[in-house]
């Protein structure tokens, strides 16, 4: 057999396994139920269990701020840089609120069935850095830190963004 | 006037930013590798870089204009041309490259209609060119998708331009890609002819494009349909 045929045969294939494998896990995703659903909780147990925490206290917490980091399963370069540099501004400026439970940071996957809801609460178009103003159980405003995509490239500039974006919600302003 | 030139200038800034971020850093390599060979004459990498570019400004300047009609909504859009077009285009590519390498050829019965299939994809392929473009733009990666819909559609909106700046966004994304294709057209066309072995670099030329578009084609398939993260 000579190698043109070869690669024909290997690449035909690789098409055709490609496309049927596109076809039965784009059936599977609209079946619902039919995945498992596991909440991702990127930042781990302890935050898990600072949540879990404020749940309890929820009647001591009125206010919380929620900042989420919305992402796809695909990641590119610059979301995984988005992410650490938010983490970092995160825990380096209120981890004493992420503890006591006024703050909660979560980074969640929106093709996760349990998430999907995000994307039209929030108006969501591409992986987003989103801040969350929550009185008694309730959403009262939210934000899409747009400017992440911007600031990418200075990560002091960013950093200071979140901080102060997540700030002014804290502060209720 | 001065708000529209100012604009005008952030729309290209805009594309041009989106072109050169590292996310669509493999079909743009794609695009530079098949608009640069045809060297024949450096007229040929023009004009398959100028329909490249249309290509791409008549895919934003589309989706622009749906979405300022309110035909369509900025996350919809957006997430599903996400989702589809780069699950999409690992196969497309691939078949792509299949064609460029003769490893298969499009055979719809022979005589005049076959000739002009032949005719229409192989030599000039300009509207090979303006398809890519199409194609490559509507297969949005969160950078270009951050910087489309989140700043380029709201300036837009603002200036009330929903065909204008779009297009020129076109031209910024196709500006990088073309000025690739004609440094490497024109250096192999120069080295071709130093050496007096234009045919033989001219099929060269093909085959590595061929073989470009079959890896990142598989790229593509592994990353969007596999979900198996290279890089």
């Amino acid at each position: 057999m000579s190698p043109k045929k070869i690669a024909l045969i290997v690449l035909t294939v690789f098409v055709a396994v490609s496309i049927g494998y596109l076809v039965y896990s784009e059936t599977r995703e609209a079946r619902p139920g039919a995945t498992e659903i596991v909440e991702q909780e990127k930042q781990g147990e302890q935050i898990a269990s600072t949540t879990a925490l404020a749940s309890d206290e929820k009647q001591a917490i009125n206010n919380i701020v929620r900042v989420y980091y919305f992402h796809t399963t695909y990641r590119c370069p610059t979301c995984h840089k988005i992410e650490e540099y938010t983490k970092n501004a995160m825990l380096s400026s209120f981890s004493p609120e992420i503890k006591k439970g006024t703050i909660i940071w979560k980074v969640l996957n929106v093709e996760e069935p349990q998430n999907q809801h995000f994307v039209n609460d929030f108006k969501l178009f591409t992986k987003s850095v989103v801040v969350v103003d929550e009185q008694k159980g309730k959403q009262v405003r939210w934000k899409v830190l747009d400017r992440t995509w911007e600031l990418v490239h200075e990560q002091s500039a960013f950093s200071d963004y979140i901080r102060s974006e997540v700030k002014r919600y804290l502060e209720g302003a | 006037m001065e708000g529209l030139t100012t604009a005008a200038l952030s729309a290209i800034w805009l594309g041009i930013l989106t072109s050169i971020s590292p996310c669509p850093l493999a079909t743009n390599i794609a695009a530079v590798s098949y608009l640069g060979k045809q060297m024949e004459n450096t007229r040929g990498v023009l004009l398959s870089g100028l329909f490249y570019t249309l290509g791409r400004m008549a895919a934003y300047a589309a989706i622009a204009a749906l979405i300022v009609g309110s035909m369509l909504a900025i996350p919809d859009v957006s997430n599903f041309l996400q989702k589809y077009m780069n699950k999409a285009l690992g196969p497309l590519l691939i078949i792509a490259g299949m064609f460029l390498l003769g490893l298969i050829s499009f055979s719809f019965g022979s005589g005049l209609g076959h000739e002009r299939v032949k005719e229409i994809i192989g030599k000039n392929s300009l509207i090979g060119s303006f398809l890519l473009g199409l194609v490559f733009a509507l297969s949005f990666c969160p950078v270009s998708a951050a910087l489309f819909f989140g700043a380029l559609v709201p300036l837009a909106l603002k200036q009330n331009s929903s065909v204008f700046l779009p297009l020129l966004y076109g031209a910024g994304t196709a500006l990088p890609v073309i000025i690739f294709a004609i440094i490497i057209g024109i250096s192999a066309d120069l080295a071709a002819k130093a050496f007096n072995k234009l045919t033989a670099v001219e099929i060269w030329f093909r085959r590595v494009t061929g073989v470009i578009f079959i890896l990142v084609g598989i790229y593509f398939s592994l990353t969007f349909i596999f979900k198996i993260q290279i890089i």
